[in-house]
């Protein structure tokens, strides 16, 4: 069929597409959160002047687009389709004319090997950048009929290559070699010139300092942001070399059969796609990475329903998923009454301490700017930027910004502006905040700001504490009308058992602007620390019927305990209670 | 008709020319103070410093801009601004500062507008006669709660604007690199400790790079703060069992639980210890040694609990006498600056090349002056005996870690007057009388470095020239699990 190459990738590229948007969309965003791209010289140079800088810098210029709905499912398909198309025109020299088809479905395998990289987080798509460079170097460098002039501009490009796109020159030049001798072309061996012109260029970067270890020299490892890349890193590669067999081998077959090399191609296409799917489901890190991604998404643009509704469907949840769902609950005004309606694995699940990982910085930020904690807002927007390897972040520069501004770090957050006013997404933003630096009245005017500031000064009672308990309370206390603080800071109490603290926050700040009144799981746990003084509870916010209820339990307990089936019974009538929580569970604190 | 081209071409290129080049008329002189960045106003300077580029205030609307820079013997450069950053020519600035040795160079500031050159009230840089060693080494990292991804050790040519790694964590693994320190600013000889992955210090002594694991069963730690012999045969290190903590205002809080103050035979490969260094009712750290090299002073307070008891924690200057041709110590400690009668805490004593000197950092309490508000540098004259605030090279700001010029007239040190965060290495002159005279940033030949630069200068330490390129094999050595171990011995 006419066209057939042509419609082959077109429907590919829309397929990726479509794939991308509607399952990865969040991923995408995510990825052009942790890296910054800056338009200026020193960048460029920082950049580019390392092996491989090249591929990188395009990579990060195209990935500053992802944050636009469609485009970076569209850039990401459209390089993918490319890399496919081009390794397509390498294997028509191999594979006969007319088996249009089948070249194409061999040229997919690699296309499908890096998809599945393109899912791993640590992965840079400079990778795939370099790969789509060394295979159009490749056709163009093939093209040259004169078997001296190609060893001439091989012996040029290829090693110039390695110190633009990294070691997958290496690659494209072994292709060559292969492509080469398979084709029998005259004086085929001086190929390997260009091959050891690459492997001295290797040597030269490793033995003058400018890499580190042969084993980014020489790997795809270049391209995988870890210590150590994993087995997957070399899947596209292996699918090239199986693509060279199947077409080597499809060379044999002989003339016509169409309709049999049709069906080859299709089970190619379904070996492609079904690997890749069985791949993807299978991978727990990047299905957790997906997770993550999502979480941001929804934390970031205030979708708690959502974060809540997934909770609820999903049964297996990591500790993130917790932190994310309790802020969610938060803002919606049911922390405390939905606090045990979920299992909760301790008080870690409330606000995880931070693993030094950029992902965690990004998410954990989010919180604490939210329930009003700057210190630690600041704190983890700062490091995280530090643990990026890919320039930055600039959702956590914004956080950078913002922060200094509320603490009257004017300077500081002048520098932050002034990088962020050389990337293209956000200039506009830093620009605008450049109004409230020395201008203490529009920063206390600002509608998000303000309330900030005067959350964590206070009247001179800075919310600045060692631990987290410390700072809520003061948070709480300059800011009554946020209800974060307290929630958080009465449910960090009740998931650590800490009867003597949260009946002292009862005592201190009931029935003012603080605390006016008791949720039900509060008023439970002021009823079990104070069983002995009804009194006490009743005159603080707790009700006649909670304190019923608590008669109810107590019998309950005490007649039940001997049960075997204690756990499940209890579970069944009190499982949402403090009270259950405070008797049954036993994890870890 | 080609002659005819040509020649229009010529008439439109002067044309050009003329219309676009500025005018360099002062038609208005106004006692208005121009604003600069970097403050270079009435600095004092060494003849073979960088060009001071600066920038004016993006406030300060203008057509265009100039500085007329006059020297001492009325020679002038001008010099157009560019966005309103002035980019001084390196050559014509070396020239005019060997021309204004011991005097000083004018700079006039000149704006255009409507057509007329207004003039700025004209601002002097002062030129020392005392040069200053070319070289400067500094850590970059970035001023951080705990992490660290890419950092390094880099020197800067201050003559120009040359800047070379020396050294690269990625070589070795992507560790903590820290406390690098030259022999009598002796580029060919110096160590730094690597820290985390492919732990080790490494001694670098010319040609010859040796890692040691500086760890023993006798020492409460590795080796940590150094401080050369000016023999070169012994290094003063401390040892101290460190802690770091997230402090919501100061960002974080360094305090040792315990420390001790030790030296290390490099020759014999041995750590050398005395009682008198190493109690246990006292933490003493920050060894530094005299310039003639028979006085080890060190910082000393008596153990406190820490963290709760840190704002009471005050480190005396303590010095004891040291024996370099036996490897001995006295049996006396004295003390210099006894900082709970000042209700002070002092660090990171360095004493000038000349011996009359020791400047040392002051801070309220504590330990690690680096995120102290309040840290700033004192000077003590070690024959008058007589201390004082170094009023001119301090500010509102941090003011920490200081580095001796080889002619014990310039120092340099890190300051976060900029920003408050980030810190900068600031040059001042020591006059013969001690007096410190105002301070300079390091010059860099872009307008914005320091508000884009992300990184502070940490350590910063002259040297007498560059570090020879061994980076590669550092690093080789640094991930070879060979490390020479240490012997301990108490004298």
């Amino acid at each position: 069929m006419k066209h057939s190459g042509k419609i082959f990738w077109f429907v590919v590229f829309a397929a990726i597409l479509l794939y991308l948007q509607m399952e990865c969309c969040d991923s995408l965003t995510y990825l052009e959160q942790m890296q910054l791209f800056l338009f200026t010289s020193d960048y460029a140079s920082e950049v580019i002047k390392q092996p491989s800088g090249m591929a990188v810098y395009v990579s990060r210029f195209l990935t500053q687009f992802f944050c636009l709905p469609w485009i970076g499912a569209a850039i990401v398909a459209a390089l993918l389709t490319l890399v496919g198309v081009l390794f397509q025109q390498v294997l028509k020299s191999i594979v006969k004319p007319g088996n249009v088809l089948l070249s194409a479905s061999f040229a997919l395998l690699p296309v499908c090997g890096l998809l599945y990289l393109h899912h791993d987080f640590n992965y840079s798509m400079a990778g795939t950048v370099a790969l789509a460079v060394a295979l159009c170097a490749l056709c163009v460098i093939e093209a040259v009929r004169n078997p001296y002039v190609r060893f001439a501009v091989a012996i040029v490009v290829w090693p110039d290559l390695y110190m633009l796109i990294g070691p997958v020159a290496m690659a494209g030049v072994l292709l060559q070699l292969a492509v080469e001798l398979i084709r029998r072309r005259p004086m085929w061996y001086l190929m390997f010139l260009p091959m050891l012109a690459v492997s001295g260029m290797a040597v030269w970067c490793v033995s003058s300092g400018m890499l580190a270890e042969w084993r980014t020299a020489l790997s795809a490892d270049m391209y995988y942001d870890s210590m150590v890349g994993p087995m997957k890193l070399l899947f596209p590669y292996c699918a090239i070399v199986l693509s060279l067999l199947l077409a080597l081998g499809s060379a044999k077959l002989p003339d016509g059969h169409a309709k049999l090399k049709t069906l080859m191609a299709m089970l190619v296409v379904v070996l492609g796609v079904g690997v890749f799917i069985g791949l993807e489901a299978t991978d727990d890190a990047d299905r957790a990475m997906r997770s993550s991604a999502k979480n941001y998404h929804r934390l970031t643009n205030g979708l708690w329903d959502a974060i809540i509704y997934d909770f609820e469907k999903s049964d297996q949840h990591t500790i993130e998923d917790y932190n994310v769902l309790h802020i969610a609950l938060a803002e919606k005004g049911k922390l405390h009454s939905n606090l045990f309606a979920y299992h909760q694995p301790g008080v870690h699940a409330l606000i995880a301490p931070w693993d030094n990982s950029l992902s965690a910085a990004m998410y954990l930020s989010e919180i604490y700017y939210r329930i009003g904690d700057i210190v630690w807002t600041q704190k983890l927007a700062f490091e995280g930027t530090v643990a990026s390897t890919a320039g930055g972040s600039a959702q956590l520069l914004k956080r950078l910004v913002d922060t200094n501004i509320i603490c009257g770090e004017y300077r500081v957050a002048e520098k932050y502006i002034y990088i962020l006013e050389h990337t293209l997404m956000y200039s506009d933003w830093a620009h605008e905040r450049r109004r409230l630096l020395d201008n203490d009245s529009a920063v206390e005017a600002d509608a998000d700001l303000g309330v900030h500031r005067r959350a964590y000064r206070g009247n001179g009672n800075y919310a600045e504490a060692l631990d987290i308990t410390g700072i809520l309370e003061r948070l709480a206390q300059n800011n009554p009308t946020n209800r974060l603080p307290i929630d958080y800071l009465t449910a960090f109490y009740m998931l650590t058992k800490d009867s003597a603290n949260f009946t002292r926050i009862v005592e201190k700040y009931y029935g003012t602007e603080v605390l006016p009144s008791l949720s039900p799981q509060l008023q439970q746990a002021i009823v079990a620390a104070n069983r002995f003084d009804f009194g006490f509870c009743l005159s603080h916010g707790v009700s006649e019927s909670t304190i019923n209820q608590f008669r109810s339990v107590s019998l309950f307990v005490e007649v039940n305990q001997v049960d075997s089936k204690f756990d499940e019974l209890f579970y069944d009538r009190y499982g949402d209670t403090y009270w259950y929580y405070l008797t049954i569970n036993s994890d870890e604190q | 008709m080609k002659t005819k081209i040509f020649a229009t071409i010529i008439s439109v290129v002067s044309l050009m020319t003329v219309s676009c080049s500025m005018s360099h008329n002062i038609d208005e002189f106004t006692s208005d103070e121009v604003t600069i960045f970097p403050d270079y106003v009435d600095v004092t300077v060494p003849p073979n410093i960088a060009p001071l580029d600066f920038s004016v205030s993006d406030s300060m609307e203008a057509e265009s801009m100039f500085a007329v820079l006059e020297g001492a013997d009325g020679s002038t450069v001008t010099v157009d601004a560019e966005d309103g950053f002035f980019d001084i020519p390196v050559e014509a600035w070396h020239s005019m500062l060997d021309r204004s040795k011991g005097k000083s160079i004018r700079v006039t500031v000149v704006a255009n507008r409507d057509g007329r050159g207004c003039a700025y009230k004209p601002f002097e840089v002062n030129v020392a006669a005392d040069s200053i060693d070319e070289w400067i080494a500094y850590r970059l990292i970035e001023p951080g709660y705990s992490l660290w991804n890419k950092l390094g050790i880099y020197q800067r040519n201050i003559s120009n604007f040359e800047q070379r790694a020396i050294f690269e964590n990625r070589l070795s693994g992507n560790n903590c690199i820290n406390c690098h320190s030259f022999c009598n600013r002796n580029p060919e000889k110096m160590l730094f400790h690597l820290r985390a992955a492919n732990a080790g210090t490494v001694i670098v002594d010319g040609n010859d790079i040796e890692m040691l694991d500086t760890k023993t069963d006798s020492t409460l730690s590795a080796l940590v703060y150094p401080s050369w012999h000016p023999s070169g045969r012994y290094v003063a290190f401390s040892v101290n069992r460190t802690t770091q903590c997230f402090h919501p205002t100061n960002r974080i809080e360094v305090y040792d639980m315990a420390s001790d103050v030790v030296v290390y035979d490099v020759e014999a490969h041995t750590i050398l210890s005395t009682p008198l260094t190493a109690r246990s009712d006292s933490f003493e750290t920050f060894p530094t040694f005299s310039a003639d090299g028979t006085t080890l002073y060190f910082c000393s307070a008596d153990a406190r609990q820490v963290p709760d008891s840190i704002s009471s924690l005050r480190y005396s200057l303590c010095s004891i006498g040291f024996i370099p041709e036996q490897g001995r110590f006295d049996e006396n400690v004295d003390t210099i600056i006894d900082a709970v009668g000042r209700d002070c805490s002092i660090s990171f004593p360095r004493v000038s090349p000349d011996g009359r000197w020791l400047v040392c950092t002051v801070s309220g309490y504590g330990t690690f002056p680096i995120w102290h508000q309040d840290a700033d540098l004192l000077i003590v004259d070690l024959v008058g005996g007589e201390s004082r605030r170094m009023d001119a090279a301090n500010s509102t700001s941090v003011e920490s870690y200081h580095s001796w010029s080889s002619n014990s007239r310039w120092m340099v040190y890190n300051s976060r007057r900029i920003d408050g965060l980030y810190s900068r290495p600031f040059f001042t002159y020591i006059d013969e009388e001690g007096v410190a005279h105002k301070p300079f940033v390091l010059p860099q030949n872009e307008k914005n470095f320091y508000k884009a630069f992300r990184k502070s200068f940490n350590i910063p330490e002259m040297i007498s020239g560059p570090v020879p390129n061994n980076a590669v094999e550092i690093g080789n050595r640094a991930r070879s699990p060979k490390r020479t171990k240490l012997a301990f011995e108490r004298r």
